[in-house]
């Protein structure tokens, strides 16, 4: 498959509008703002079948749909450049090496919502990317592509970057739409949902970097040319998988949608490093649940993932060898989460804390009867009861671990230490 | 207008009315911590948690609205499991030191997890050491305490509008403050102790005075301004311990048209709601000095003192209306109830055949800060003034200023107190009237002048009502029980009145029956209302 977002990124100063636009950059932006209708933009998305890849995997064209035609005033376009999930680092590729493939992406899709404003919340650290973003902005700013008038019609889209304060939790929508406000970012009950209330109180989308980034090959393309790549009809385009961990060749990879997990270990990743066992894989970011050696035939994709008893998330996969102890990791996971949680509701904010101690105990020699099962109590008990999805982030990356390592979980309980052997 | 199903009850409720809020206006408890009837749900506890049909997961009942045709359920094992889930998680870091802590008794966390929690839990770690934060001279924070509903920051949020309270770090180490060296503003602070679910806010007033489940908790109204908010008053024997506010009338609420749901905030309240759940901080701390009874032996006749018994000073006084004839001048303060002011008022016109009374001056109520958004305070410093103006309008006696009742140089000047410090201005010019009677429940520097004095009752030992700035008719009850020698002031009026003419106007039900009957604006008054308050202007169906 001929790369789509990250074709040439390497070498050819793609962050530079000179070399995008002599490598035909921005012809979508302009060919969807002189020549197509919101409807055929709409159309050609839904045609293509393309996911929100910021994890939850939302039909793109059904999500823009949703803002109310009827709506007087103002809406806007977010787009959720917080890449925070331990493992995740697709993103910041793009945002650093490609940044007018978003900008353009956010162009197009900014029209189809009728959102004059955008933003891009990035996540703080991503200093190198904000100000690649910044002066990516300027520059289209200067060429006419962003501002008033664009493309010299009488339409208006600019964008704002706004960057985060460092809370992982501004990655969920309604905290970021907070984050935005000016307020601390606290995710929000829903509904009503950001397509009807969203950034100051105007129907918002909220999309994550990729999705927005494959927009322009969409319009260039056709809706049916991406849609033939993958797994169709719902799994369809490229995806950029962010391998780490006990890998060889760690880094991002753009592949067709449903590229095996072993392929793309054991192929593309260079394989285990130091010819080591692998242990387990974590297929989608921290959160999904984990995937023993024997599973890693799957293909990477939404469906079957979720067939397999996990989640393509972010496309993140934490290769993990041999030497990993489960219960360090999901303790080190869930230490995170625990520091991570906003502390509005209960079971999150009481749950990961709670969750996080019973791992301590038993990593270091003190678990007692009945620990994995507490474990899987408290894990069960936050699961779907909470405001957002972090709690069930937490537990669902709890049970994982519990349900393919009871064994070493009971080991540590019983030998009252850790077994693994660690450097 | 929607009809939902919740528990196989089929409950018809108004537009964008919640789950929460139309169970519990039938009768149906679902539990929850972090819901109050005055500002937007937060959906923070979770732990009212219901299965409504044809969604996957609980959902919060405070934050769905009520849709047609919506089947909830509220007791099935999902739901059980999930409380019980909650209250466990609460309680991991909660210090469970009830035996210490003032709320105990009143506690919805207490009550919760002995109605849904688990009898056990299997949390073996240590629990988090938080220090006490001062938010105010007059309230202490106890993070270890709290449940972290964020009821008193939306309160400063929606309701004072001044945001003097936050949510500060995160997780499990979050807690409520206000900004760095700064603390919250006297004015409406009180309120949060109230609404705290949990005995995390503590007023210094009450912490550590007495056990809540030894109180007895009596309907009243708040003596302190004109606004006249329902109060709780919490006494034991002849002790005043605390006031609270009292929740008028929940159901408005539920049926007000002109709540948003899908505003983030709603925008609209009902004056009336907010007066009902608030009370000001000078209500609240305030009340030991319309409390303090410090005048207890008897009467007083400077006259006779060997001769200060009840009988002699009551004979003294009639005998000295009676020679004054219609050069009595007479003098009302505003803390008077509605039946006192009538006796008065009929002791003056009927037999001095007097048409003027005089008025002591309260301060006006200000507001404590303009920044507020709640502003509940009405009028002056005293419950009665419309009370007395609408009673005297209707047996056409003059208001007039207590200067001029002086300047009238009446023989005996008659004050019904109470007195406090308004009429300390005066003990000089009053030096040539032959005869001052004063009647109140403590001791001033005025009644030290007085040739009789005769002790009352404080707003909290007597029956009554009161008419507040708004017209509405308002029952005040005994709190607490009189000690030492002092009487009823209605008694003492009444008495005069029979000593002098034979009229029997009765006790405080005889005398507000008549009122009822006999003056316009008490007609139509539904006796049973008047623990709750009712508006006379609606009920007397016309304006005034």
């Amino acid at each position: 498959m001929e790369q789509i977002l990250l074709k040439n990124v390497e070498g050819t100063k793609l962050a530079d509008i000179k070399n995008y636009t002599a490598a035909g950059g921005y012809e979508s932006a302009k060919k969807a703002i002189t020549s197509m209708t919101i409807a055929q933009i709409i159309d050609e998305v839904k045609k293509s079948g393309l996911r929100g890849r910021g994890g939850a995997g939302f039909p793109a064209g059904m999500k823009w749909d949703f803002v109310p035609k009827d709506f007087k005033g103002p809406r806007h376009l977010c787009c959720n450049a917080d890449e925070g999930e331990p493992g995740t680092f697709k993103d910041r590729e793009l945002l650093e090496k490609n940044p007018h493939l978003l900008i353009e992406g956010m162009i197009i899709a900014s029209y189809a919502i009728g959102a004059e404003l955008s933003f891009i919340y990035i996540r703080g650290e991503f200093v190198k990317a904000a100000n690649t973003l910044e002066a990516a902005i300027a520059q289209a700013r200067k060429q006419g592509f962003l501002g008033e008038k664009i493309f010299g019609t009488d339409k208006k889209v600019d964008i704002v970057v706004h960057r985060g304060a460092g809370a992982y939790i501004c990655g969920e929508e309604t905290a970021l739409i907070e984050s935005i406000e000016g307020e601390r970012g606290n995710p929000r009950v829903r509904p009503p949902f950001p397509a009807v209330v969203g950034v100051f109180g105007k129907p918002t989308v909220v999309n994550n970097v990729e999705t927005l980034a494959a927009v322009p090959s969409i319009i260039k393309n056709s809706g049916q040319w991406y849609a033939a790549i993958g797994v169709p009809p719902k799994n369809t385009g490229s995806k950029l998988y962010a391998v780490s961990g006990h890998v060889n060749k760690p880094g991002v990879y753009e592949l067709p949608m449903g590229t095996s997990l072993k392929d793309l270990i054991y192929n593309y990743a260079g394989g285990i490093k130091n010819d080591k066992q692998l242990k387990g894989v974590i297929p989608g970011g921290s959160s999904t649940p984990v995937l023993l050696p024997e599973e890693i035939g799957v293909s990477m994709d939404f469906d079957s993932l979720a067939k397999a008893g996990s989640m393509l998330g972010s496309a993140a996969v934490i290769v993990m060898d041999e030497d990993v102890c489960t219960v360090e990791e999901s303790l080190r996971l869930s230490e995170f989460y625990a520091h991570e949680s906003c502390g509005q509701c209960t079971p999150c904010r009481e749950g990961t804390v709670w969750m996080t101690k019973i791992l301590d105990r038993i990593e270091h020699g003190q678990g007692v009867q009945g620990d994995v099962e507490l474990l899987e109590r408290v894990s069960a008990n936050i699961m779907g009861n909470t405001l957002c999805p972090l709690g069930d982030a937490a537990a669902m990356m709890m049970l994982g671990f519990l349900k393919k390592f009871k064994a070493e979980f009971a080991q540590h309980i019983q030998m009252k230490k850790c077994p693994i052997n660690k450097k | 207008m929607p009809t939902v199903e919740i528990d196989g009850k089929k409950i018809t409720v108004g537009q964008g009315v919640t789950v929460l809020e139309a169970a519990r206006a039938n009768g149906i408890e679902i539990p929850h911590f972090c819901y109050h009837e005055s500002f937007k749900s937060g959906g923070l506890c979770r732990m009212c948690l219901v299965e409504i049909e044809k969604m996957p997961k609980l959902q919060t009942s405070c934050t769905t609205v009520a849709t047609e045709g919506m089947v909830v359920k509220t007791t099935t094992d999902r739901v059980k499991q999930a409380r019980s889930a909650i209250l466990e998680f609460i309680l991991t870091n909660h210090p469970l030191d009830c035996p210490d802590c003032d709320q105990a008794g009143e506690c919805v966390l207490q009550e919760y997890s002995h109605k849904y929690g688990p009898d056990k839990s299997d949390f073996r770690e240590p629990k988090q050491l938080r220090e006490h934060i001062q938010l105010s001279e007059h309230i202490a924070y106890d993070p270890e305490r709290c449940i972290m509903c964020e009821r008193c920051v939306r309160y400063y949020r929606d309701i004072v509008g001044t945001e003097e309270l936050a949510v500060m770090e995160r997780g499990a180490h979050s807690e409520i403050t206000t900004f760095p060296g700064r603390q919250l503003d006297y004015g409406y602070i009180g309120n949060i102790a109230d609404i705290c679910p949990v005995g995390a806010l503590t007023t210094k007033d009450f912490r550590f005075k007495e056990r809540v489940y030894n109180l007895r908790a009596t309907e009243t109204i708040c003596p302190l301004c004109e606004a006249g908010c329902t109060i709780y008053v919490d006494a034991k024997k002849y002790t005043v311990y605390r006031v609270r506010s009292r929740s008028k009338n929940l159901t408005s609420i539920h049926t007000n048209p002109n709540r948003n749901v899908t505003a983030l905030y709603p925008k609209v309240f009902i004056d009336a709601i907010l007066r009902s759940s608030f009370i000001c901080d000078d209500g609240r701390l305030g009340y030991k000095k319309a409390l303090e009874n410090s005048s207890l032996s008897g009467p007083v006749n400077r006259y006779e003192p060997e001769n200060s018994t009840w009988s002699a000073s009551i004979a003294l006084v009639v005998q000295r209306i009676k020679q004054a004839g219609s050069k009595v001048g007479g003098i009302l303060s505003p803390f008077a109830t509605n039946e006192e002011v009538y006796a008065f008022l009929y002791l003056i016109k009927s037999i001095t055949a007097h048409n003027s009374v005089g008025i002591m001056q309260f301060p006006e109520a200000k507001e404590f800060r303009e920044s507020t958004k709640l502003k509940l305070r009405k009028g002056v410093q005293a419950p009665n003034l419309k009370g007395i103006e609408q009673i005297a309008g209707a047996l056409g006696i003059k208001i007039v200023p207590v200067d001029e009742v002086i300047a009238s140089k009446p023989e005996l000047l008659y004050v019904l107190g109470p007195v406090f410090d308004r009429m300390d201005g005066y003990t000089e010019k009053i030096k040539d009237i032959q005869c001052i009677v004063v009647q109140d429940f403590k001791a001033s520097a005025f009644s030290e002048k007085a040739h009789v004095f005769m002790p009352g009752l404080s707003f909290a030992q007597k029956d009554g009502t009161y008419t507040n700035k708004d017209g509405q008719v308002q029952r005040i009850r005994i709190v607490v029980d009189s000690k030492g020698n002092a009487k009823n002031d209605l008694d003492i009026l009444t008495d005069i009145i029979y000593n002098i003419s034979g009229k029997k106007l009765g006790s405080f039900d005889n005398i507000l029956a008549l009122l009822v009957k006999e003056i316009a604006f008490f007609n139509n008054i539904d006796m049973n209302s008047l623990t709750t308050g009712i508006n006379l202007r609606k009920a007397a169906g016309r304006l005034w």
